[in-house]
C-alpha cells in the first residue's frame, strides 16, 4: 500500500513538474515570438510619431520664447498659461537631449531659451550690484546692448517691447550712476559742495572746468575704481549729470 | 533500493531551471523595449499637454475678447 501511494506521489509530481516545464516554455516562446516583435514595432510607429509631430515641438517653443519676452506681462491668464508652457519646456529641455535622434534640432532649438534666461537674471543681478559696485554698469550695460542686439536678430517682433525696456533700465542706470557718484563725491571731497561751485560758476564753463575736477577727484578718492575702469567713462556720466542739474536749477 | 523517479525528476528539475533563465532573458530584453518606448511617449504626452494648454489658452482668449464663433 505505501509503495503505491509513494509510486502514485512521484507520478503525480512528475507530471506536475512536466506542466509546469511546458508553461514555462509556452511562456518563452509567446514572449519572444509573439510580444517582442510587437513592441517593437509600436515602438517604431512612436518614433514616426514623434518625428511627424517635432514641428510641434519647434513652434511651441518659439511662441513660448515670444510669450515669455513680450506678450506674458500684461494678461493675467495669458501670463499662467506662458508659465505652464514654460514649464512644459523645461521639462522638454531636460528631456529631449536624452532621446539621440531629435537631439541635433532639439540642440539648435533650445539654443533662445537659454539665451534669454540670463539677461532677466543679468538684469536684476545689475540693479543689485548697482549699489555695492559703479564701475561694473557700463560693462553691464554693454552686455544688455548686446543680448539685445541678438535677440533682435532672432526675434523681431520683440524689438520695441526690448528697446524700451533696454532704454528704460539704462536711464535708470545712469540715475543711480550719478546719484551714486554724487554721494561719493560729496562725501570723499573735503572740500566744498561741488553743486555750489556749479552754481557760482555759468553752465558750459562749469561742464568744461568740473570734468578735470572730477577726475582730480576720482584719481585722489578712489585709485582701486581708477585701476578697474577708465576714468573718461565716469567723467561722461558725471557731466552729463551735471547737465540734468544745471538744466533743473 | 534506488528510487527511479528520482532521475526523472532531476531531469524535468534541470529542464525547468534551463526554461526560467531563458524566460528571464527575454522578460528583460522587453522591459529595455517598454522602457524606451516610454521615454519617447512621455515626450508624446508632454506635446498633448503643451497642445491642450494652448487649446485652453485660445478658447479662454477668444471668449474674452469676444471673437469666439460658433463651429461650421
Amino acid at each position: 500500500m505505501a509503495e503505491e501511494s509513494l509510486e502514485r506521489l512521484d507520478q503525480e509530481i512528475t507530471l506536475h513538474l512536466q506542466q509546469i516545464d511546458s508553461n514555462l516554455s509556452y511562456c518563452f516562446s509567446k514572449i519572444t515570438q509573439d510580444i517582442i516583435p510587437h513592441v517593437t514595432k509600436y515602438g517604431a510607429v512612436c518614433d514616426e510619431v514623434m518625428d511627424s509631430c517635432n514641428w510641434l515641438k519647434v513652434m511651441f517653443q518659439q511662441a513660448g520664447n515670444l510669450q515669455i519676452d513680450s506678450v506674458a506681462r500684461p494678461g493675467s491668464p495669458e501670463d499662467q498659461q506662458a508659465l505652464e508652457s514654460h514649464v512644459s519646456e523645461g521639462s522638454l529641455q531636460t528631456l529631449f537631449p536624452g532621446k539621440p535622434r531629435v537631439s541635433a534640432d532639439s540642440s539648435s532649438v533650445m539654443a533662445p531659451p537659454v539665451l534669454q534666461k540670463p539677461t532677466l537674471s543679468a538684469d536684476t543681478g545689475d540693479i543689485t550690484t548697482t549699489t555695492g559696485q559703479v564701475l561694473q554698469l557700463p560693462d553691464s550695460s554693454d552686455e544688455e546692448r548686446a543680448d539685445d542686439e541678438h535677440t533682435n536678430d532672432t526675434v523681431k517682433s520683440s524689438i520695441g517691447d526690448d528697446a524700451d525696456g533696454s532704454t528704460m533700465q539704462r536711464q535708470r542706470r545712469k540715475r543711480k550712476m550719478s546719484l551714486l557718484l554724487q554721494q561719493q563725491f560729496g562725501s570723499s571731497s573735503s572740500s566744498a559742495v561741488p553743486s555750489p561751485a556749479q552754481l557760482t560758476a555759468p553752465p558750459p564753463d562749469s561742464n568744461l572746468d568740473s570734468s578735470p575736477l572730477r577726475k582730480t577727484d576720482v584719481g585722489q578718492s578712489e585709485s582701486t575704481k581708477k585701476l578697474a575702469a577708465p576714468p573718461g567713462t565716469v567723467i561722461h556720466f558725471s557731466t552729463r549729470q551735471m547737465t540734468q542739474d544745471s538744466l533743473d536749477e | 533500493m534506488e528510487n527511479p523517479y528520482e532521475q526523472v525528476h532531476q531531469s524535468i528539475l534541470s529542464r525547468i531551471i534551463n526554461n526560467v533563465e531563458r524566460l528571464n532573458e527575454s522578460v528583460s530584453t522587453l522591459n529595455q523595449e517598454l522602457q524606451h518606448i516610454n521615454a519617447r511617449n512621455v515626450n508624446l504626452e508632454l506635446m498633448g499637454q503643451m497642445c491642450e494648454n494652448y487649446h485652453k489658452s485660445a478658447q479662454f482668449n477668444m471668449k474674452t475678447t469676444g471673437h469666439q464663433r460658433e463651429p461650421l
